[in-house]
């Protein structure tokens, strides 16, 4: 037996679970192997400690309390916790079903105020704060999803916390689509076919560093690129992303934000 | 534990269930202890797993793995417990930065056999370890429990309570070796010179 084979069975053997003939292949390898017999002491040692930190005491008539218990139970002789039988009964069903309308009429009116929506991207994910009508919030969802599972999450979470989406025809939930079922390649045609126009605006803090400043620029750059269908970008913006996201941690507030009109 | 004896508990029958009561309240306690970390909790939780049990009888099979299946029923009574508590962390096995603070006793390694500091040191480890991390020490290390029994008081396969069982130690021992000052066991080179050669 090796070393490499030794510690692939050493917690076997340390719980008594290897059988004779490689309990003896242990035993020979450890009288012969320094390295792997202070291996196997410090894991000896560890599951000693870890089973005396187990060893506490057990409070004194706790069977007993145990039974008890179990006694009690017994002579009660029913389920410990039952809804009362207002909740099982038939007017109950009705008032749940009336809410669950209500709640779903409510939402779409709701939904149709706003002139908006805007998505908020704290910690990878992607929330939606405001929203306008069912088609957009299903292209929200889209975007969301892209965000942390697409090539197109470039777009999304190239800003760090907040995307402005003013999207307001069918063709962008092409590009969401396109995104999350065909990659890079298939966004960029989506793009191009549907005639986007892009645009990406960024305010520089006055405190931020000048290394984020340049980033920023090339980052603009290499969006710009990919707009015009050099696939080769993505990577590259997705780079230069990842180094912008890491000098702006320190940033309360984004920077960056990524217009499609 | 014969066979007889398990169907004599699985009917129901007085005397063997005190006599099964009795003997696996440690077991339970432990489990519930290490999982729910506080002696209060623990006692409610080990009343509320044998009635649990006791509820359960019909199930028990005279198999040899009645010692799996108290323990099964223990594991996930305390994990309802600690969801019903809020204080279910909701983190993966593979989450190994949660937060773990271990007092420091000031004691240097020559004072510092297995003192009741140390002792309750390695519970604060073994009680800031992922729930399944947690479970699998409990059972194995601290019951002693055989692989196939905790496989099957967790209901998974054999090698994936190996494989966290190996993780979940060494895991610990990370956390623990990080604390030089309280261990006088070889579970880190006693100098840096050491060190440098592993």
């Amino acid at each position: 037996m090796n070393c490499s084979a030794f510690l692939t069975v050493l917690h076997d053997y340390i719980d008594g679970e290897t059988d004779p003939k490689t309990e003896k292949e242990i035993k020979e390898h450890l009288s012969g192997c320094a390295a792997c017999r202070k291996i196997y002491h410090e894991a000896e040692a560890l599951k000693n400690i870890t089973k005396k930190a187990g060893d506490i005491p057990v409070p004194e008539n706790l069977a007993e309390d145990v039974l008890g218990a179990i006694q009690k139970e017994i002579e009660e002789g029913k389920p410990r916790f039952r809804l009362p039988s207002f909740f099982t009964s038939w007017p109950m069903y009705v008032t749940v079903a009336a809410c669950l309308i209500l709640f779903f009429v409510l939402k779409d009116s709701y939904q149709r105020q706003f002139e908006s929506y805007v998505y908020t991207q704290e910690n990878g994910a992607v929330a939606l704060t405001e929203t306008t009508d069912l088609a957009k919030t299903r292209m929200a969802d889209h975007a969301a999803f892209e965000a942390s599972s697409s090539p197109y999450a470039f777009a999304v979470s190239l800003q760090k916390r907040t995307v402005t989406f003013t999207v307001a025809d069918r063709a962008a939930e092409n590009v969401f689509n396109s995104a999350r079922s065909g990659g890079t390649d298939a966004v960029i045609r989506a793009l191009t076919e549907g005639n986007f126009a892009f645009s990406i605006e960024y305010s520089v803090q006055k405190d931020w560093t000048a290394d984020y400043n340049k980033l920023a620029e090339e980052a603009t750059a290499l969006f710009i690129r990919l707009s015009e269908g050099d696939a080769n970008a993505a990577v590259a913006l997705s780079q230069k992303e990842a180094q912008m996201l890491t000098i702006s941690n320190d940033c309360a507030t984004p920077e960056l934000s990524l217009v499609i009109q | 534990m014969t066979e007889e004896w398990i169907e004599r508990v699985r009917l129901g029958e007085p005397e063997a269930f005190e006599e099964m009561v009795h003997m696996f309240t440690p077991t339970v306690y432990k489990i519930a202890f290490s999982m729910l970390g506080n002696e209060h909790d623990a006692k409610d939780a080990t009343q509320e797993i044998f009635i649990k049990i006791f509820r359960c009888l019909p199930q028990l099979r005279a198999d040899g793995l009645m010692k799996a299946w108290i323990c099964r029923i223990a594991s996930n009574t305390c994990l309802d417990m600690l969801r019903a508590q809020s204080r279910f962390r909701g983190i993966s096995a593979d989450d190994e930065n949660v937060l773990f603070e271990i007092p420091d006793t000031g004691k240097t390694p020559e004072e510092s056999a297995i003192t009741k500091e140390t002792q309750e040191t390695v519970r604060l480890a073994i009680d800031s370890l992922p729930s399944e991390y947690k479970l699998c020490l409990t059972l194995c290390d601290i019951n002693g429990l055989s692989y196939m029994e905790a496989a099957n008081a967790l209901s998974c396969p054999l090698g994936t309570l190996k494989s966290r069982l190996s993780r979940a130690r060494a895991l610990l021992y990370k956390r623990l070796s990080e604390k030089r000052e309280l261990f006088d066991l070889p579970l880190r080179p006693k100098n840096s010179e050491e060190a440098k050669k592993q």
